[in-house]
């Protein structure tokens, strides 16, 4: 399976889009994973598989903090990486609400674990492009020395450039190696809910640990004590 | 030359700000970002002295959460206008203020804006992505920038208005508010999301509830990283799949 030129063209724009948009410029978060799955879903042909998998790792990475100068997972590529292979999964959808829809098991873990991986690479990669800001800090050095501002600004927007290619090669080498683990793939025909719901739990867990550090606990017998309730009903 | 800042200067400087991070390094942080945003108010000072001294000092290293910035770059901003103006003192009091405030800032900022605002903008969007699809991401996004953007650019006219007194930001009621909203939010909307989890009318809906209690612990103690912990989720679902359900009809 493969994109056609134009689908491939729009989503190393969304790729472009959401590495920016991460941390370098305005951060309105349409690099979350909830939103970038789901448009990258619906350039690739199927809104509601991207706009499930984006549900599955909104969660996921809910604990990453960029503290300090610390940099987070590359969640933006990742989560366009995942929405777009979730569209063009092989084989037959199961509903996972009366709106989402999510591919077999094999290939959703496949697409899953690819997206995880891009995102994970995604950051010690980002680490390094911060830490070779030199020459930019050089440039913007002299700029000021000069008392030209638009030379700082320059070197300031130029910090842009590595950001987002790394975005747009990230979004490309998920996309390939997905595109053919999803080939290699085996076909067996098992239900995508045996990965998607225990995926959802942990990140659904992962998040609300944030707001219950002391007393997680509470939280997770209530979780517990709910979702078997639920489940028996 | 008028030692004024317009309402035109503060929205340059607003504007700017959304790049703050732009060129952000280990080195400098967020200082390129500070001097190109602060560079919209250069009109202040007439000498090409001034000028070098007054870029300079804005590319010293610093480093806040990006939308505490917006009232941090307003009180600057009117720093650099007091000492365009004529006070003596104003340089070396606004370059302490950006020292002493910067962290505090930025530990508000990072519980607020990423531990807080996000994660239950992110619960709430995938509980309404679950019933109503579409709109959920709509809703996340929506939700987060209508308290993101009054800060991050609001925030810098502002801060103008208060200068020194910047601090009370994180006094203010709305930022109380917002404390009790995430505190209650993330979990009534992931109590949520595990329902809808384990209302699914399959063998599966089973895993969810444990799953969560699994997230939840190693959460806490950050135990593991979250793309590990998914990735084990994975492992476990791929083989429950292979034993309890071995072909879809």
């Amino acid at each position: 399976m493969s994109f056609d030129p134009g689908t491939w063209a729009l989503l190393l724009g969304l790729g472009l889009w959401t590495a920016l948009d991460q941390s370098a410029c305005l951060q309105l978060l349409v690099s979350q994973p909830l939103v970038a799955s789901w448009l990258a879903g619906w350039i690739a042909g199927d809104a509601a598989s991207g706009l499930a998998v984006g549900v599955l790792l909104q969660g996921v990475w809910s604990r990453s903090l960029p503290l300090g100068a610390s940099p987070l997972p590359f969640l933006g590529p990742a989560a366009v990486v995942g929405g777009a292979l979730a569209a063009c999964a092989p084989g037959p959808r199961v509903g996972l609400s009366p709106v989402l829809v999510i591919p077999e098991a094999v290939p959703l873990a496949i697409l899953l674990w690819v997206s995880i991986a891009v995102g994970e690479l995604g950051r010690p990669l980002l680490q390094r492009i911060y830490r070779r800001r030199g020459a930019l800090v050089e440039m913007a050095l002299t700029g000021a020395g000069e008392g030209r501002a638009s030379r700082v600004r320059l070197a300031h927007l130029m910090g842009l450039v590595p950001t987002g290619l790394l975005g747009m090669s990230l979004v490309a080498a998920g996309l390939l190696v997905g595109t053919s683990g999803l080939d290699i793939a085996p076909h067996v025909h098992t239900d995508g809910r045996w990965v998607a719901l225990p995926v959802l739990g942990v990140g659904v867990g992962q998040a609300c640990s944030l707001s219950m550090k002391r007393r997680a606990w509470i939280w997770g017998a209530a979780a517990l004590v709910l979702g078997v309730a639920v489940a028996l009903t | 030359m008028s030692a004024r800042v317009s309402r035109l200067d503060l929205t340059r400087i607003a504007f700017w700000n959304l790049f703050l991070q732009a060129s952000y390094g280990t080195g400098r942080r967020q200082a390129l970002g500070i001097a190109a945003a602060m560079a919209s108010i250069r009109g202040l000072w007439s000498t090409p002295e001034d000028r070098r001294a007054f870029l300079l000092r804005h590319l010293e290293p610093m480093n806040t959460n990006p939308v505490m910035a917006g009232p941090l770059l307003g009180a600057m901003a009117r720093l650099e206008e007091r000492a365009a103006g004529g006070d003596a003192e104003a340089v070396s009091r606004m370059v302490h203020m950006r020292r002493v405030l910067e962290g505090p800032l930025a530990a508000t900022g990072d519980a607020l804006f990423w531990a807080g605002l996000r994660p239950l903008a992110g619960l709430a969007g995938s509980v309404i992505a679950w019933q109503c699809g579409a709109l959920g991401p709509i809703v996340f996004v929506v939700l987060y920038n209508a308290v993101h953007l009054p800060v991050r650019l609001g925030g810098v006219f502002w801060g103008h208005a208060k200068a020194e007194r910047v601090l009370e930001l994180m006094r203010a009621r709305w930022v109380m508010r917002l404390r009790v909203a995430v505190r209650w939010g993330i979990p009534v909307f992931g109590l949520c999301l595990v329902a809808l989890g384990a209302s699914v009318e399959a063998l599966p809906r089973w895993t969810v509830a444990p799953a969560a209690v699994a997230g939840v612990f190693l959460g806490s103690r950050s135990l593991v990283r979250g793309g590990l912990l998914a990735g084990g989720a994975i492992m476990v679902g791929l083989i429950l799949s292979a034993v309890f359900s071995p072909s879809l009809p």
